[in-house]
């Protein structure tokens, strides 16, 4: 029980100002899957999501001395990972896209029927690039509603946006996936 | 109107609805909608479909290793900001002290160049001044000088005035007292008188003698006589 309260996210920021550094490593623990997953969901390579991670939690660590509490630091953390990784999204669009090109050309074959019939790299691929064809913030929202399960009132103070236009965000998110998978699925009809 | 702003909530609601996000009051309600709006269907349809492909899916995710690796990366990034935040901080105390040392120097030197400047300034004063004090000094002695020329002139008119004072007080003594004297009185007298007036020819002698004295001399002169 002891254990649990020390480790709770209020008592963490409060032995790390108090200069205990070891209750960064906790933090560190704590959220370094969500992290990755969000960022990887955002940039689809690993290497890249293992560098921005990396980042994230450097610019956390500069900056939870001045967290006041005023969220959680749950979203908090969200918000700078969510920031950071979208101005590394715009740095990275001059230089290159995920483009449909990219994908080998067998992926799209026997995909009449989604679900059980394609196999699990296909489908994978077929999400990834259904998830990359989203614009920088509908991704970013599907991400954190979708995968990190999030709830509106959150991803709206992590994105600063307010709650209806998250939902739409997440809506039309959905759709153009939806949309897209449709499409694949005519194609290699 | 009603109903379109009633499917445009329930479409929002959906994308939830299809992924089992919903609360029991909110899915029956969309379950209500779905069946009361054909275009609501329509969609909850595409919608679905595109739920169970990605249902059961999950992105690739690195074994257990790689998040200590991950974790231990950050640890360390973390400690290396520290050091060069601790070693900046250290700079930084380096700098500040050799600063200090520097201004010391500085001032250590520069105060000793105020010194000389200040020595230099003072016996330059000094100078000036016992230069003046010289030209004062020679100035003074000049003015003495002239003083005590005057004053010897001065002396040596009054002695004159004494002097003559003195014969003609002798002399009008003489003619006082010799009026009925003889011929050899009178030349002694004269004698008399001769080395009296030699002995007055002293200045400081004459100089010092008061009114009491120079009547002590007549009488003795007198006495003498």
């Amino acid at each position: 029980m002891n254990r649990l309260n020390t480790n709770d996210d209020g008592s963490l920021i409060s032995r790390f100002k108090n200069g205990d550094r070891k209750a960064f490593d906790i933090i560190v623990l704590k959220y370094q899957k969500k992290i990755y997953g969000h960022v990887y969901r955002m940039v689809l390579n690993h290497d890249e999501a293992d560098d921005i991670t990396q980042e994230v939690f450097i610019k956390i660590y500069r900056s939870i001395s001045g967290f006041r509490g005023d969220s959680s630091l749950y979203t908090w953390i969200y918000k700078i990972a969510v920031n950071y990784t979208l101005n590394y999204l715009k740095k990275r669009k001059s230089d290159k896209t995920v483009s449909m090109e990219l994908l080998p050309n067998d992926i799209y074959a026997n995909t009449d029927k989604l679900g059980d019939e394609i196999d699990q790299e296909n489908r994978l691929r077929l999400i990834e690039n259904a998830i990359a064809s989203l614009p920088d913030q509908q991704r970013t929202v599907f991400s954190l509603r979708y995968y990190d399960k999030m709830s509106y009132d959150e991803i709206s103070t992590v994105m600063n946006r307010s709650v209806g236009a998250v939902k739409a965000n997440y809506f039309h998110a959905f759709k153009k996936i939806s949309d897209y998978l449709k499409e694949k699925l005519k194609e290699n009809v | 109107m009603s109903k379109e702003i009633n499917i445009e909530e329930f479409k929002l609601l959906l994308p939830d609805y299809v992924s089992g996000m919903l609360d029991a009051d909110q899915s029956s309600k969309v379950s209500e909608a779905i069946k009361l709006y054909p275009e609501l269907r329509k969609l909850y349809e595409e919608l679905k479909l595109t739920a169970s492909t990605l249902s059961g899916f999950n992105f690739p995710e690195p074994d257990d290793k790689y998040w200590e690796t991950l974790a231990s990366n950050i640890s360390n990034s973390v400690k290396s900001l520290e050091n060069k935040k601790q070693g900046s901080f250290l700079n930084f105390r380096y700098f500040a002290a050799a600063a200090v040392l520097l201004i010391m120097v500085f001032a250590y030197f520069q105060k000793d160049n105020l010194l000389r400047l200040f020595i230099s300034e003072s016996t330059r004063e000094i100078s000036l001044t016992d230069s003046s004090d010289s030209i004062k000094s020679d100035k003074e002695l000049k003015v003495d000088e002239l003083k005590k020329t005057e004053t010897d002139s001065l002396l040596t008119e009054d002695t004159e005035i004494v002097k003559s004072k003195k014969k003609h007080d002798l002399k009008s003594f003489k003619e006082e007292t010799l009026v009925e004297s003889t011929y050899e009185e009178e030349e002694e007298f004269d004698n008399l008188f001769q080395s009296a007036t030699y002995d007055l020819t002293d200045i400081d002698e004459l100089y010092d003698l008061t009114k009491d004295e120079e009547e002590k001399l007549i009488e003795e002169i007198l006495n003498t006589n």
